[in-house]
């Protein structure tokens, strides 16, 4: 099981990687971590002609806690989100996501916008994402051809579907930025997988923050986008079995016993945040 | 027999000598391995399940460094008959010939400098197909085939076996009859390393070395002989370490056919090695039963009859040695297990599908027997209104008739079966367990249900030859030898035919010289897995190296101890008999003479004028071989008791506690008999609980990586309690059985038992493995569903 | 013979201790760099897919999957093969541990599962059986069931902890 050649270039820069994404004609892909695109890569699932290696590009590394933002490079790792060595605005939520993601060895290497450009629906940060309501900053080549110009687009409408999303050729997710949480922010998340380190079953994440009024509840690991209950206040005050079932039926249109994996995932979740 | 004071022999928990290689990264594994010039060998493997090659086009450029069967002239196929009355054998060209009969199927071979270059080209071949229809659930094959496998056949039975039985007058009278339908998943053995080959060819010599990571490698070589016409003084197969057996790789693999005529032709080595998609989708797969059983008994639990019908998806070849015919005959004769009965009357199908072929895995057919087996034992006794263990208390057969011929004329030849039963019940608590059931398995209750189960079986291992031979397959265990040497420095060297590839034989065996010859472990060798340096052995399968390769190194130490002995009188002056054996020396009675080892060995190499006139000139090197007392193999037997929890809402599995009692005869190292014991549970689990390879209606494998086929990980596999009895076997050198496979053959059965256990508060049962939250969700509701709509009609 | 010749890059790493520079394709992965470029053999490979572990290596001091990392993206880093830890005092008690457990039976899995051991060691002090069956997850065994490889790290971990509360 061996790669496919491809082609291989490395830059330090923002700018000097997307004048090469520009410039080139060979189909292409991004390499952070590789723990996606390795395994693909190996089995001849994918084969790109021409690899980019993210691996040097600073802009790509931020982490910064502003007074409203933090911000969050998109190769930072999965590791070092579950040791907190980048700084954290949810309350330890995004660190207790981290560390149940694969294995160690994954973490070390696997990244947050790997992972979310990857967009496997069972994905641990696809899910968190969108209960945190996250930003993502795309970044393409200004006409100027010397810097970079960004747009950004609220993660719920960057994945499409499966595998997919609205990244452009020419454009490359740079930030994360998630909008600090008060104090009194909760959060829970459960997730259902055989054994440990498997990608989910059914996942679910919820997030409460009475300050800035929000109830909010996402299902990940179905087959395609997350399910999010913008307002999900009656469901974390009052969980009725029944409603959450027939809410999870209707939008996943799932066989009976999937439905319930859902149902026990979000009351899980919903649970987990009295522990906070 | 002597038994040296020091405590390095019979009995001793001594660790490994062979850990040093492998804690340093110094193994040596065929994917190790490289030679000059050496090439690199890519497949290409058939895409379908079941179809007639058109064509095969090479690349253009390419075409020197691809191969198709045309290019093979004179090879033949992998044969691997029987002489069972209506076996019908299978052709297997080692890259496919006109048809494929299962995904996966070697089509064309392809070379290149680097394994990467060699899927490059593989990737560019075009083969063009006429799509027949998959052959893939065993049944349908057999009562209404959508296409035949073997178009020759006339039907897709590889073998029908029966064992007869009139039960006309049981099935009269019993009071209690129960039938289910019970099913096992197809497997993947998956050790950690896969299938490895690499070939030379020494033209001047006319000799092909093959290094290979197999089980049996005389085996091996045998088998390459007949396919290439090759006679067997020019191969040499070494299975150099192994990295996991478990069965698959005790085989003779159309690779090995394919690489061993390349480096004929090429005059360079060549090496493939299996990856892990190759191995999970193409390669042999194991297990897969279909039993429709019924059983008979008397109103207090005593079994009376039993009656299957079985079916065992063989896939679409039988493979070498083994066959076809495994499996399925076994089925047969083993069904009865450890329990006295009055009737039994079995048919067992051994069905062609386009699959892989299996191979018999670890436990091989006792696994699945036991499972159906035990679930239905536990089923009398619920019908009976008794514990399950005081139904096998009925049934098991009593210490006091052993030596016991069961009704399938299996030769028991020790053992204590009630015994072990009670000391598990005892070990796992049930009073415990069966309290807290009241509070747990509540329909209305939150709290996670449990189930206690169990199950009890026998593990034939060690079979000699009067089991095989009537099977006729190509290869029937004989005798079985040890070559050792004692070394001009007074070390030991021992060549054996069978291999270690994780049992500990270096270890073991070097405890079993340190028992006769008093010489320490340290000093010992072993050297197997080369066919050029060992003797004739059929390798390691069923359990067998302690006692078969144990006995044989036993009877060459005997030898050379009377050799050695006959020297030290002599330099001693002293009669044979007064001689002592005193940590590594003999010496006079009352110590004051005394001589070693290494010294009897130096006098032997270097000061032979010092010999007595008579010694014999054979020297201090012997052949010897070993016959079992008792042929029919040995019985090892334990008893697996399992407390499980299972989530209400997820149905997820916990393994609460596990208990295992067993009966290995006398332990050689009880270290490694654990090890085992413990390797084989976490085994059972996967078959129980996580393992399945399942094949769609156009016959594709439907897991192709290990993220889709679910191994057990260390959350899955609890450290059991594991309780040790010791009945020797009157058959065997120290006593000691064959103990490799059983720890994976009880979990299935005995979680099964468990979960039903828990769920019979809804009238539900689980029928089949592997036990998913899915499948036990999906029972409940259906048990539901029953009693809702017979409310409903009683309404 | 006709060979496909592909574009080779300089990579320049540290492996065990030493400063290498050496012309790689860049599908080359790291495991097949180091078994067959470098010849360091000790580690394995179980599935190319980055599940089963077996490839499991040291890079920068954290515990990675060899055989889903390409060669050429380490440049500059500091690579620890299993062959590399000798003079390692945590890997010395592992290695004696796991024969006194008997934590390994065909040993392919070993050199993965001692350098996800030896992460463990150092990052979890404190873990329980549990937590170590957990951090486990990521490494397959077939052979020996993980007892005696759980009780091997707990038996280092409490030999750690002893030594620390010493002084």
């Amino acid at each position: 099981m061996k790669a496919a050649s491809f082609q291989y270039q490395i830059s330090s820069d923002l700018v000097d990687l997307l004048l090469s994404i520009k410039q080139t004609h060979l189909n292409f892909k991004f390499l952070a971590g590789s723990q996606s695109l390795g395994p693909m890569m190996n089995l001849r699932l994918a084969q790109p002609e021409l690899i980019f290696d993210l691996k040097g590009i600073r802009d790509l590394k931020v982490a910064k806690m502003g007074d409203d933002f933090l911000e969050l490079g998109a190769c930072i790792t999965h590791a070092e989100i579950e040791d907190q060595k980048v700084p954290d605005a949810t309350n330890g939520l995004m660190s207790f996501v981290a560390k149940n993601i694969a294995y160690r060895a994954i973490r070390n290497q696997g990244t947050l916008g790997g992972s979310l450009c990857h967009a496997d629906p069972a994905a641990d940060w696809v899910c968190t994402m969108i209960v945190l309501n996250a930003e993502l900053e795309l970044v393409s080549l200004n006409e100027n051809g010397r810097t970079w110009k960004s747009r950004k687009i609220s993660v719920r409408n960057f994945m499409q579907g499966p595998f997919t999303t609205v990244l452009q050729e020419n454009e490359i997710l740079k930030n994360i930025v998630i909008k600090k949480f008060s104090t009194e922010m909760k959060w829970g998340y459960y997730k259902i997988c055989q054994k440990p380190g498997e990608f989910s079953k059914a996942t679910a994440a919820v997030v409460v923050d009475p300050k800035f009024a929000i109830h909010r509840l996402v299902i990940g690991a179905t087959d395609t986008t997350p399910l999010l209950m913008e307002d999900a206040k009656n469901l974390i005050t009052n969980p009725d079995p029944k409603n959450l079932n027939e809410w999870l039926q209707k939008s996943l249109g799932k066989d009976p016993f999937e439905t319930q994996l859902y149902a026990t995932a979000a009351q899980r979740a919903i649970q987990m945040l009295k522990l906070n | 027999m002597n038994h040296s004071p020091d405590e390095f022999g019979i009995g001793a928990r001594l660790t490994r000598k062979e850990d040093k290689r492998f804690l340093n990264g110094q193994g040596h594994y065929v994917g190790n391995i490289k030679l000059p010039g050496m090439l690199e060998v890519a497949f290409v493997r058939s895409p379908i399940a079941h179809g007639r090659i058109l064509s095969i086009e090479k690349p253009p450029g390419f075409e020197s460094q691809v191969f198709t069967m045309d290019d093979l002239k004179g090879v033949l196929p992998i044969k691997a008959e029987t002489q069972l009355p209506g076996f019908k054998s299978s052709e297997q060209w080692p890259l496919a010939k006109g048809k494929v009969r299962q995904v996966g199927e070697l089509i064309a071979m392809c070379v290149a400098p680097t394994r990467a270059q060699a899927e490059d080209i593989a990737q560019l071949v075009l083969v063009d197909f006429e799509e027949l229809p998959a052959v893939v659930d065993m049944v349908q094959a057999r009562v209404n085939p959508s296409a035949l496998v073997h178009e020759e056949w006339g039907d897709n039975l590889f073998l029908t076996t029966e064992k007869y039985g009139d039960l006309s007058s049981i099935k009269a009278s019993a009071t209690i009859k129960i039938n289910k339908k019970l099913r096992t998943a197809r497997q993947s053995m998956a050790p950690m390393e896969g299938r490895g080959v690499l070939c030379s060819w020494n033209e001047g010599l006319d000799h092909l070395e093959m290094y290979t990571a197999a089980q049996m490698p005389h085996i091996n070589r045998a088998g390459l002989s007949e396919c290439l016409g090759l006679p067997q003084s020019n191969i040499r197969v070494i299975a150099p370490d192994v990295g996991g057996g478990f069965g698959y790789k005790g085989i003779l693999l159309p690779e090995e056919i394919c690489l061993s005529w390349l480096t004929i032709q090429l005059k360079k080595p060549v090496k493939w090695i299996e990856d892990r998609r190759e191995q999970l989708t193409a390669n042999a797969n194991c297990r897969e039963h279909d039993y429709d059983i019924t059983v008979y008994a008397d109103q207090a639990g005593k079994l009376l009859a039993i009656d299957c019908i079985a079916h065992v998806d063989s896939g679409a070849y039988s493979s070498y040695p083994f066959s076809a015919c495994l499996e399925a005959a076994q089925v047969a004769s083993i069904l009865p297990g450890p329990y006295k009965m009055e009737g039994f009357n079995c048919t067992a199908w051994s069905v062609a599908t386009n699959k892989p072929p299996i191979l018999p895995y670890r436990g091989v057919a006792r696994t699945d027997v036991c499972f159906a087996l035990e679930v239905m034992m536990d089923a009398i006794a619920h019908e009976a209104g008794i514990e399950p263990h005081e139904v096998r208390l009925k049934n098991l057969i009593p210490k006091n008739e052993m030596p016991y011929n069961n009704i399938t004329g299996k030769h028991f030849d020790s053992g204590d079966y009630a015994k072990c039963l009670e000391m598990a019940v005892q070990a796992i608590d049930l009073k415990k367990w069966r309290e807290l059931q009241k509070k747990h398995n509540q329909t209305q209750s939150e709290l996670p249900l449990i189930g206690i189960g169990m199950a009890v079986y026998c593990e034939q291992a060690a079979h000699g030859t009067s089991v095989y031979f009537g099977w006729g397959i190509p290869m029937v265990p004989g005798h079985e030898q040890c070559h050792a040497r004692i070394t001009p420095d007074g070390g030991l060297e021992l060549r054996i035919g069978a291999h270690s590839h994780g049992q500990g034989l270096e270890t073991t065996l070097s405890q079993v010289a340190n028992e006769i010859l008093g010489i320490n472990p340290q000093n010992v060798r072993l050297v197997h897995g080369d066919t050029a340096l060992t003797p004739y052995s059929t390798g390691t399968w069923g359990s067998r190296c302690m006692v078969m390769s144990g006995g044989a190194v036993a009877e060459a130490c005997e030898q050379l101890l009377e050799r050695v002995k006959s020297i030290a009188s002599h330099i001693l002056n002293i009669p044979v008999d007064r001689l002592k054996l005193e940590s590594g020396k003999w010496t006079s009675e009352d110590g004051q003479k005394q001589i070693s080892l290494s010294e009897i060995a130096h006098i032997w190499y270097r000061q032979p004028q010092r010999l007595p006139q008579d010694v014999n000139p054979a020297g201090l090197e012997v052949t010897a071989g070993y016959k079992a007392k008792v042929d029919t193999g040995t019985f090892s037997y334990a008893s697996h008791a399992v407390v499980i929890s299972i989530d209400k809402k997820t149905y997820q599995i916990k393994i609460l506690d596990y208990v295992i009692v067993e009966d290995a005869g006398v332990m050689i190292n009880p270290l490694i008999v654990d090890g085992q014991i413990i390797g084989g549970l976490a085994q059972g689990i996967g078959t129980a609980l996580l393992e399945e390879m399942n094949f769609d209606e156009q016959g594709q494998p439907m897991a192709s990586t290990l993220a889709d086929y679910c191994l057990p990980g260390a959350t899955e596999v609890p450290e059991p309690k594991i309780l040790h009895i010791e009945t020797p076997s009157p058959y065997t050198t120290f006593g000691q059985k064959g103990i490799g496979e059983g720890g994976a053959i009880g979990p299935p059965a005995a979680i099964a038992n468990a979960v039903n256990d828990a769920i019979k508060i809804y009238g539900a049962e689980v029928n089949n493995l592997p036990i998913t939250p899915k499948r036990i969700w999906t029972a409940i509701d259906q048990a539901k569903n029953s009693t809702h709509s017979l409310k409903r009609n009683n309404a | 013979m006709i060979t496909m010749q592909q574009t080779k890059h300089t990579l320049q790493l540290n492996v065990n201790g030493t400063n290498i520079q050496r012309e790689v394709e860049p599908r080359t992965h790291l495991a097949d760099f180091l078994r067959e470029s470098e010849l360091l053999t000790g580690t394995n490979l179980g599935c190319e897919h980055g599940v089963c572990g077996a490839c499991t290596i040291e890079m920068n001091t954290a515990p990675v999957r060899s055989c889903i990392t390409y060669a050429i993206t380490c440049q500059n880093a500091k690579i620890r093969t299993i062959e590399g830890f000798d003079s390692d005092h945590i890997m010395t008690q592992l290695k004696l541990a796991f024969t006194r457990e008997h934590a390994l039976q065909c040993g392919y899995c070993t050199s993965g599962m001692l350098v996800s051991a030896h992460d463990i060691v150092i990052r979890k002090p404190n873990a329980s059986a549990d937590e170590v069956r957990e951090a486990l997850a990521g490494n397959l065994c077939r052979c020996t069931g993980y007892a005696g490889i759980v009780r091997a790290i707990m038996s280092v971990l409490y030999a750690q902890a002893n030594a620390t509360s010493n002084g």
